[in-house]
């Protein structure tokens, strides 16, 4: 009952439109006076918290992607795909999902994804005789692999917050994110053969247009493929290749591609810094709302009902995932991973739910966080990309919403989907 | 995410203007320094892995300075973040309120973000002070003192606060914030 009152204080101040990180830290803050009478050391808690070497990571993957945009080295990643799917039908649109999947290696963010690809993919989609909605529903959740395919600030997030294996956790996301895509790549192929029969698919590209296509994105591919392989092999942590990828990054937007003088360079790490701090500033609020309920004993509290319960490791992740939906139809991605996980951690160890398993279904229902109205941040970056009515928005992603409850489904089924690849790292 | 109010007709009195100025210089100012930490950590990750694998000689202490910095780029660039209305929310429910109600949860909003500066300022403040008369250094080979890199949550909460305040005196005085102001310098994302 004290946790269901607690959390739903909190979420109705969350409600009254302030700052995430300002509510979590003054509802953290007045908790922790309440019950204990004093504030204590909270600034040194958000020391502590923000103090880590492993989220160092995160700004370095941003600034990464913002010298591949700023670079324009991912403009060349959509025609490639183009012209190697675009006899198929639904050609375009699988080229827009493979664009997504490609951009997601390289980007860790939801929105980045969405943006990036939108911008070029939605216009054309258009023109070659798509429904409006259908471009908007691909992109809005072609884009959340952003997140779900490594790099991933969230996975970072959520493996700091449960001392988890960051390399493990972004190998866990990796055959999910190919069997997310091609879930949407059929349902594209599917749809367009009954809703889009006018679109004819053009001639099937020649191989030495392939291969032009191909190597025209070769520097493109060749970053997440340094990145992932590096972590894979075991060469890198997760922070280091964040850095070695942000070099490589650097070495091909300034001296291979010559698209990236000082002052864009500049420009990225500024943007990649103003990032950071939203994130690691609700990080701040969130370690002082989960020392309050430490405090509470609350996590204690989860791990006593979970047992009288008896509801065993499927129905904890049945319940959990139902409410992360729930949370994630209003509250931000980034939020829900630092408001829930902590709690959750001690009943997660006393099922013996494995971390990366619940890290990856975790994505997954984030994902979903992103299409799902009234609050989705790729629902309104479309917007913000192409001015549509939110209602056309919406329903164009209504179908990858039950797409992905199905792959998460199937991951909650067979674990292997997830746990096969991070078992087979080097050093893993 | 905020959608931006119209502009407002109100016309900003010179106190606002000045303070809007220098609240804008010293934020990206220090944004500016944070630009410089997240260079410094590619720089010195860099550098480590070079050395770790070409030289055999890992420098023990990088990873310890980068979360140091990780700390100095948050709170210096927490302020640039407020006045440029990065700082997510959850606006479905302010989004339907009429033009007044929305300026009142701004004003709500520059209130609560201004508690929490309160405490950033003077619990930081409290806690620096007594690791020094503690005398406590950094765990780790460093071993530098800690009170100067705990100064680094009531500076970054100083500014933060300056943030706070303009936009508390935006929002009282009916003018737009500054991410939807003309001179809130927005670059394009």
């Amino acid at each position: 009952m004290t946790i269901a009152l607690v959390f739903l204080a909190l979420l109705l101040l969350l409600f009254t439109g302030l700052p995430i990180f300002a509510g979590l830290a003054l509802f953290g803050g007045v908790l922790q006076y309440l019950t204990q009478g004093e504030l204590g050391t909270v600034t040194e808690i958000i020391f502590g918290e923000v103090n880590r070497y492993l989220l160092v990571a995160i700004p370095l993957f941003a600034f990464m992607a913002q010298v591949m945009i700023r670079g324009r080295i991912v403009d060349d990643l959509y025609n490639t795909s183009y012209t190697l799917t675009r006899h198929l039908p639904g050609g375009l649109g699988i080229a827009t999902i493979a664009a997504c999947t490609i951009f997601a290696a390289i980007s860790g963010s939801s929105v980045a994804t969405a943006l990036t690809i939108g911008a070029v993919a939605i216009p054309q989609m258009v023109r070659y005789g798509y429904d409006p909605k259908a471009a908007y529903g691909l992109v809005a959740a072609g884009g959340t692999l952003g997140i779900l395919i490594p790099p991933s600030g969230p996975m970072v997030l959520y493996g700091v917050t449960t001392d988890t294996s960051i390399g493990g956790l972004f190998m866990a996301g990796v055959v999910p994110g190919l069997l997310m895509a091609a879930v949407f790549a059929v349902f594209t192929v599917a749809s367009t053969a009954v809703a889009h029969r006018h679109i004819r698919p053009e001639p099937r590209a020649s191989l030495r247009e392939a291969a032009a296509a191909i190597r025209k994105s070769l520097w493109a591919f060749s970053l997440p493929a340094f990145v992932l392989g590096g972590m894979y092999a075991g060469v890198f942590t997760a922070t280091e290749a964040a850095a070695a990828g942000a070099w490589l990054a650097l070495f091909i937007a300034v001296v291979i591609y010559r698209k990236m003088g000082l002052s864009e360079i500049w420009a990225a790490a500024l943007d990649a810094c103003r990032v950071s701090a939203m994130l690691f500033m609700i990080l701040a609020g969130a370690s002082v709302f989960g020392h309050v309920l430490t405090k509470l004993r609350i996590p204690q509290q989860i791990v006593q009902t979970v047992i009288a319960a008896d509801i065993g490791v499927t129905g904890f992740l049945v319940v959990m995932m139902a409410l992360i939906f729930v949370l994630g139809m209003f509250l931000e991605s980034i939020a829900i991973i630092l408001i829930t996980t902590p709690v959750i951690v001690p009943a997660m160890q006393h099922l013996g739910i494995d971390p990366i398993w619940y890290g990856v279904l975790l994505v997954i229902n984030l994902e979903l966080a992103q299409i799902t109205p009234p609050v989705g941040m790729n629902l309104f970056t479309i917007k913000a990309i192409t001015r549509a009515p939110m209602g056309q928005i919406i329903r164009g992603s209504a179908p990858y919403v039950l797409l992905m409850i199905l792959v998460m489904a199937m991951v909650m089924i067979w674990p292997q989907i997830a746990l096969w690849l991070p078992g087979t790292m080097i050093g893993g | 995410m905020h959608r931006q109010e119209r502009s407002s007709t109100v016309a900003e009195g010179p106190a606002l203007h000045a303070l809007g100025r220098v609240v804008a210089v010293l934020a990206s100012a220090a944004t500016a320094l944070a630009g410089v930490g997240l260079l410094l950590s590619l720089a010195l990750i860099g550098w480590a892995v070079v050395m770790r694998y070409v030289f055999n000689a890992a420098p023990v202490w990088v990873d310890e300075v980068v979360g140091f910095l990780l700390v100095a780029m948050v709170m210096l660039a927490a302020a640039q973040t407020l006045r440029r209305g990065e700082h997510i929310a959850v606006d479905v429910l302010v989004e339907r309120l009429s033009a007044r109600g929305k300026r009142w949860t701004r004003v709500w909003a520059a209130l609560a973000t201004l508690a929490i500066t309160a405490v950033l300022i003077v619990n930081g403040w409290d806690t620096a002070m007594l690791a020094r008369r503690l005398g406590l250094l950094t765990e780790g080979n460093l071993e530098w003192p800690t009170w100067w890199l705990m100064l680094l949550i009531p500076a970054g909460g100083c500014l933060l606060a300056l943030a706070a305040v303009e936009a508390l005196w935006r929002a009282l005085a009916g003018l737009p914030p500054t991410a939807s102001a003309a001179h809130a310098e927005k670059e394009p994302d």
